[in-house]
C-alpha cells in the first residue's frame, strides 16, 4: 500500500477510535439519567439470574402486566411470575422463548398468555431489550442471529441511545418515567394502573369509527400468532390464551369485532383440552367488570381494584379449567 | 479553424455577444448551448449555409471542429 | 443491505483496504469481484440476470465494431437497444401486464403457466441497462470504441456504488478510469469519506425523520387543521425525497472515490434553480442528460422542421418518460403530463420573460427570488404525484395545498397560518429539529458547490474539521430512528 493512503487510514483508524472515550462520556454521564425501564431491567434479571424459579408465567404485553397479580395467583402455585412487557404480541413472545426464555430459565409448567386484540400485530423486536442481555447473549446474537436486525440490538444496548429523545427532558429535569403505573406496588412483573377517577370521552372499541384507530390483523400477525401456539405445543408446555376484558359502555355492543373475531377463531380452533386452553373474557365469559366504568383506567386497560378481582375470576377459572392430568401444576 | 460565419450564426441563435470557437470546443463549454438549444444552432446554421444536416450526422459531432468541417463538405459538394 | 447501513461501510471500509494493498494490475479483477459480491448480498437472481446483459452487451459492441457497412450496425444497434429496453419494460409495467398473461395463458390452455402477482424489480436494473444503452449507442455514434477487455466492460456495467442508485456514468467518462487505475490520491479518498458521511446525514436524519414525519401527519389530516397538514405533507415530500436521493448519490459518489473512479455529479442544488427546465438541468442530472442524449435530442432533430411543435413533442415525450421510470401507474403520467407542460410554457415564453425583466429593473431584482419560488412550487406539486400511494390520494393532497397556498397568499395573515402550522399534530420539537437539520444540510450543499468556501474548510485545522464530523455523528446517532428504510429510488 501507498505511504500516503497508510496514513489516511491511520488517521481513519484514530477517527473512529476516539469515538469510544467519547462514548463513554456519554454513556457515564446520561445513561443514569434516562435510564427509566424499572419493569424491563427486573423481569429480565429474573431470567438470567432467577430468583423466583417461577412454575406459572404470564407472558404478553402492557395489559397483562397491569392486569394479571402474581399475589392472587399464589393460591394456586406460589411459584408465579409476570413476564408481560409493553407491546409483545406473538412474534415478540416466540422470539422471547426460543432465542432467551428457553436458554436461561427453567422449563415452566403452565404458560398463561394474554392475546391482545389490538396489538397483535406490533412487532416489537426482541432486539430492542439488548440493553438488558448479559454480553454474551448479546455478542451471540449481533454475530450470528440474522433474524434480528444489527442496529436494533447495538442502538438498544446503552440507555443514553436507545433514550436518546428523553435526553433533553431529563436534562431540564422533567419526569421521564411512566406515571400511569404505581410503580411502589410492583410485585413479581406485575405493576398496577393508577385509578382515574373519570374515563372522560371514551368511545367502546368496537363503536369506534375513528379511521386511524381501525384495527386489522396482518396476515402475518395471524401467522404469527399460529407459529406461537405451535411453538408451545411443540413444547409440550400447557398454554392458557386469554383474551383480557374491555369496557363495553352497552351491553349491546360487545359484538366482537371482525378483527378479534379472526383471533378468536384460530384459538378456538387450536383448543384441546390438553395443551391448549382459551379464555375470552368478553364474549365467552362476561361480567360486570366489562360495564362498570369504576374498575377501568382506560378502555382497555383495568385499574388497581379491577385488576384484582379479574385476576380472583381467572384463578377460580384456570383451577376448574385445567384437567386433573396437569393438576400437579397446582400446589394444594 | 472555425469560420466567422459559423461563429456569427452560433452567437445568434445562442443570443450570445462573443466566443472564443476553437475547433476542439464542446458544445456544454458553451453558455447557453444546451440540450434545449443544441437543435435551434443546427437549424440556424442549416439556414444560413443552406444546407441538409443528417439526424446522424449532427448527433455525431464532438465539438465546434467537425460542425465547421461537415459544413464544408456540404458546401463543396453542392453545385454552385 | 442498504448502503446507509453500518454493514455496508465496514463492507466498504474493508473492501476498500484490500483493495490499496493490492497490485495496480489486479485492482480491476478485484473490484469487479467486490461488485458481485456486493450484488450477490442481495440475491443471486440480481447477479445472474446483470452477468447476462454483460455478456450481451460486450459481445454485440464487438459485432458493431466488425460489421460491414453503416447501415448494418444503425440495425444491430437498433436491435440491442430494443432488447434492453423491452427487459426493462417488462420489469417496469409487470403488474399491469401480469393479469393479461395469466388471462392469455388460460385462454390458450396452459394453465399450468402461473404468473406471479408481484415480482421483485431486479436492484438497480435500469441504472444499468440505461449505462448499457449509452455504451452501445455511443459506440454506433463513433464516440467510443468497444471495449475488449470483458472485466474492464463488466466493471462499467456492475460497478457497485452506482448499482444502487446511479449516477449513470457514461461508458466514455468511466471506461478511461477503469483502464488507467492509478494509486488513489489522498485527498479524492478523504473527500469520498466525507461524502459518505454526509450521505449516512442526510438519508438517516433529513429523509428518514421525514418519512415518519408524513406518517403522522396523514393521521392529522382529518382533523379540523387537516388541510394544513396536507400542505406541510407535500413540501415534506419533495424535500424527503430530494434527502433521500442525493443521499444516497452522495454515498455511491463517495464510495467511488474510495477506489479512485471519479462520478458524475447528479444534484446541484436544484431547488435554487430560477425556472423548471434549469431545475432539470439540476435534478438527477445524469438521467436528464442520459435521456436528452438519446431521446430528447434526436426525437427533436427528427422534429425540427415542425417548429415549436416539434419541440413540445420531444419535451412531452422526454418528461413522460421520466414519469414511466417511476413506474406504469396512472399518477406518474400525470407527473410527466405537467412537468412536460411546465417545461413546455417556460421554454416558449423564455425570450419574451427575459425581454420583459430587462425593461422592467426593478422587477428584474425580485426575479432572482421569486422565479426559484414558483419554480420549487412547481416541484412541489408534481413531486406529490411520484410519492402518494395513488392517484386519488395525489390528487387530495394537491387540492389541499392549493386552498391553503390560496389562504396564504390572499389572506395574507401569516400569523394564523403559521399557528394552524403548529397546531398541526407534530410535536414543536419535531418542527425544530427538521427545521435545524435542513439549515445543516443547506449549509454543507452550500459549501460544495462554493469553491472559495471549500478551500476554507478544508484549509481549517484538523481538530476543528474533525469536530464538524463528530458533530455529525453525534447527529447521525442521536436524531436518527434505527429502522433501516430502503431508498426511495433503490429499485429502479
Amino acid at each position: 500500500m501507498h505511504n500516503d493512503i497508510k496514513l489516511i487510514y491511520k488517521k481513519l483508524a484514530a477517527f473512529l477510535l476516539l469515538i469510544a472515550p467519547m462514548f463513554m462520556i456519554g454513556h457515564y454521564f446520561l445513561s443514569p439519567i434516562v435510564d427509566t425501564d424499572f419493569p424491563y431491567r427486573s423481569k429480565f434479571n429474573e431470567v438470567f439470574n432467577a430468583q423466583e424459579n417461577a412454575e406459572v408465567v404470564i407472558f404478553g404485553a402492557c395489559s397483562g402486566l397491569a392486569t394479571i397479580n402474581p399475589k392472587i395467583l399464589e393460591a394456586l402455585n406460589p411459584k408465579v411470575y409476570n413476564f408481560s412487557l409493553h407491546g409483545a404480541g406473538p412474534f415478540y413472545i416466540v422470539q422471547w422463548y426460543t432465542k432467551i426464555f428457553k436458554n436461561y430459565y427453567k422449563k415452566p409448567k403452565l404458560i398463561i398468555i394474554s392475546i391482545e386484540m389490538i396489538e397483535v400485530n406490533q412487532p416489537r423486536n426482541i432486539g430492542y431489550d439488548s440493553e438488558y442481555f448479559p454480553i454474551s447473549l448479546f455478542l451471540k446474537l449481533l454475530l450470528f442471529d440474522r433474524e434480528i436486525p444489527f442496529k436494533y440490538l447495538l442502538y438498544n444496548k446503552y440507555p443514553f441511545i436507545k433514550n436518546r429523545f428523553l435526553i433533553l427532558r431529563a436534562l431540564l429535569s422533567k419526569t421521564i418515567i411512566d406515571e400511569s403505573f404505581q410503580w411502589d406496588r410492583y410485585y413479581k412483573g406485575y405493576a398496577p394502573l393508577i385509578a382515574k377517577e373519570k374515563l372522560g370521552e371514551m368511545q367502546t372499541i368496537v363503536s369506534n369509527k375513528n379511521k386511524s384507530m381501525e384495527i386489522k390483523n396482518s396476515p402475518e400477525a395471524v401467522a404469527d400468532l399460529k407459529r406461537m401456539i405451535q411453538l408451545f405445543k411443540d413444547e409440550n408446555i400447557p398454554v392458557v390464551y386469554l383474551t383480557l376484558p374491555y369496557y363495553y359502555t352497552h351491553k349491546s355492543s360487545y359484538l366482537p369485532h371482525p378483527a378479534i373475531q379472526e383471533i378468536r377463531d384460530v384459538l378456538k380452533q387450536e383448543v384441546d383440552g390438553k395443551n391448549v386452553f382459551y379464555l375470552d373474557y368478553n364474549n365467552d365469559h362476561p361480567s360486570n367488570l366489562n360495564y362498570d366504568e369504576s374498575f377501568w383506567y382506560n378502555q382497555t386497560h383495568l385499574n388497581e381494584n379491577g385488576s384484582n378481582i379479574f385476576t380472583q375470576k381467572l384463578k377460580n377459572d384456570l383451577f376448574h379449567l385445567i384437567p386433573p392430568a396437569h393438576k400437579n401444576i397446582f400446589v394444594e | 479553424m472555425i469560420s466567422d460565419r459559423l461563429k456569427k450564426t452560433i452567437l445568434n441563435s445562442l443570443s450570445l455577444n462573443d466566443y472564443d470557437f476553437k475547433d476542439d470546443t464542446l458544445a456544454t463549454e458553451v453558455p447557453g448551448w444546451d440540450s434545449l438549444n443544441h437543435v435551434n444552432v443546427i437549424l440556424a446554421v442549416e439556414k444560413e449555409f443552406n444546407i441538409r444536416l443528417k439526424g446522424i450526422e449532427v448527433l455525431r459531432l464532438k465539438n465546434v471542429g467537425e460542425l465547421q468541417n461537415i459544413i464544408d463538405e456540404k458546401l463543396k459538394l453542392k453545385p454552385q | 443491505m442498504t448502503i446507509a447501513s453500518i454493514q455496508f461501510f465496514l463492507f466498504v471500509l474493508v473492501a476498500t483496504y484490500i483493495y490499496h494493498s493490492l497490485a495496480l494490475k489486479h485492482r480491476a479483477k478485484y473490484l469487479l469481484f467486490i461488485s458481485y459480491l456486493f450484488y450477490l448480498s442481495w440475491d443471486i437472481k440480481y447477479a445472474a440476470l446483470m452477468s447476462l446483459v454483460t455478456i450481451f452487451v460486450y459481445f454485440t459492441a464487438l459485432k458493431i465494431k466488425t460489421a460491414q457497412s453503416d447501415k448494418d450496425n444503425g440495425k444491430l444497434v437498433k436491435l440491442a437497444v430494443g432488447i434492453l429496453v423491452l427487459l426493462l419494460a417488462f420489469y417496469k409495467s409487470y403488474h399491469f401486464i401480469q393479469g393479461s398473461l395469466s388471462q392469455l395463458s388460460h385462454l390458450v390452455g396452459l394453465n399450468f403457466l402461473s404468473f406471479p402477482s408481484k415480482i421483485i424489480l431486479p436492484l438497480g436494473l435500469s441504472y444499468y441497462i440505461f449505462k448499457s444503452i449509452n455504451y452501445l449507442v455511443d459506440i454506433y455514434l463513433n464516440k467510443i470504441d468497444p471495449e475488449t477487455n470483458f472485466i474492464n466492460l463488466a466493471n462499467y456495467i456492475s460497478f457497485f456504488p452506482q448499482s444502487v442508485c446511479g449516477p449513470i456514468q457514461k461508458a466514455q467518462d468511466f471506461l478511461p478510469q477503469i483502464k488507467n487505475l492509478s494509486e488513489v490520491s489522498p485527498d479524492l479518498l478523504v473527500s469520498g469519506f466525507r461524502l459518505i458521511l454526509f450521505g449516512a446525514f442526510k438519508k438517516l436524519v433529513v429523509a428518514d425523520r421525514l418519512f415518519e414525519e408524513i406518517d403522522t401527519l396523514f393521521v392529522y389530516t382529518n382533523s379540523a387543521n387537516g388541510a394544513h397538514a396536507y400542505w406541510l405533507i407535500a413540501y415534506f415530500y419533495t424535500i424527503q425525497l430530494y434527502a433521500d436521493f442525493s443521499a444516497a448519490t452522495d454515498i455511491s459518489i463517495g464510495v467511488a472515490r474510495l477506489f479512485g473512479i471519479q462520478s458524475p455529479k447528479n444534484f446541484n442544488n436544484p431547488f435554487y434553480a430560477p425556472n423548471i427546465q434549469e431545475f432539470w438541468r439540476r435534478w438527477h442530472m445524469t438521467l436528464t442528460s442520459w435521456l436528452s442524449a438519446y431521446v430528447f435530442t434526436p426525437l427533436w432533430l427528427r422534429l425540427r422542421y415542425f417548429g415549436k411543435f416539434g419541440l413540445c413533442f420531444a419535451i412531452l415525450t422526454n418528461m413522460l418518460l421520466i414519469g414511466m421510470w417511476h413506474g406504469t401507474h396512472l399518477q406518474f403520467l400525470y407527473f410527466g403530463l405537467i412537468q412536460g407542460a411546465l417545461i413546455c410554457v417556460s421554454t416558449l415564453t423564455l425570450e419574451f420573460r427575459n425581454k420583459f425583466f430587462n425593461r422592467h429593473k426593478t422587477l428584474n431584482a425580485l426575479r432572482k427570488y421569486i422565479g426559484p419560488l414558483i419554480t420549487f412550487h412547481m416541484v412541489v406539486v408534481s413531486f406529490v404525484f411520484i410519492q402518494a400511494s395513488s392517484l386519488p390520494a395525489a390528487l387530495l393532497i394537491i387540492k389541499n395545498f392549493l386552498i391553503c397556498l390560496r389562504s396564504l397568499l390572499l389572506d395574507l395573515n401569516l400569523y394564523e397560518f403559521i399557528a394552524k402550522i403548529f397546531k398541526v399534530g407534530l410535536y414543536k420539537s419535531h418542527l425544530a429539529r427538521i427545521f435545524i437539520s435542513l439549515v445543516l444540510m443547506e449549509t454543507v450543499h452550500l459549501a460544495q458547490s462554493n469553491l472559495a468556501l471549500k478551500q476554507k474548510y478544508l484549509s481549517a485545522p484538523l481538530f476543528l474539521r474533525w469536530a464538524a464530523y463528530y458533530f455529525l455523528i453525534i447527529f447521525i446517532v442521536f436524531l436518527s430512528n434505527f429502522i433501516d428504510r430502503p431508498f426511495v429510488y433503490n429499485l429502479f
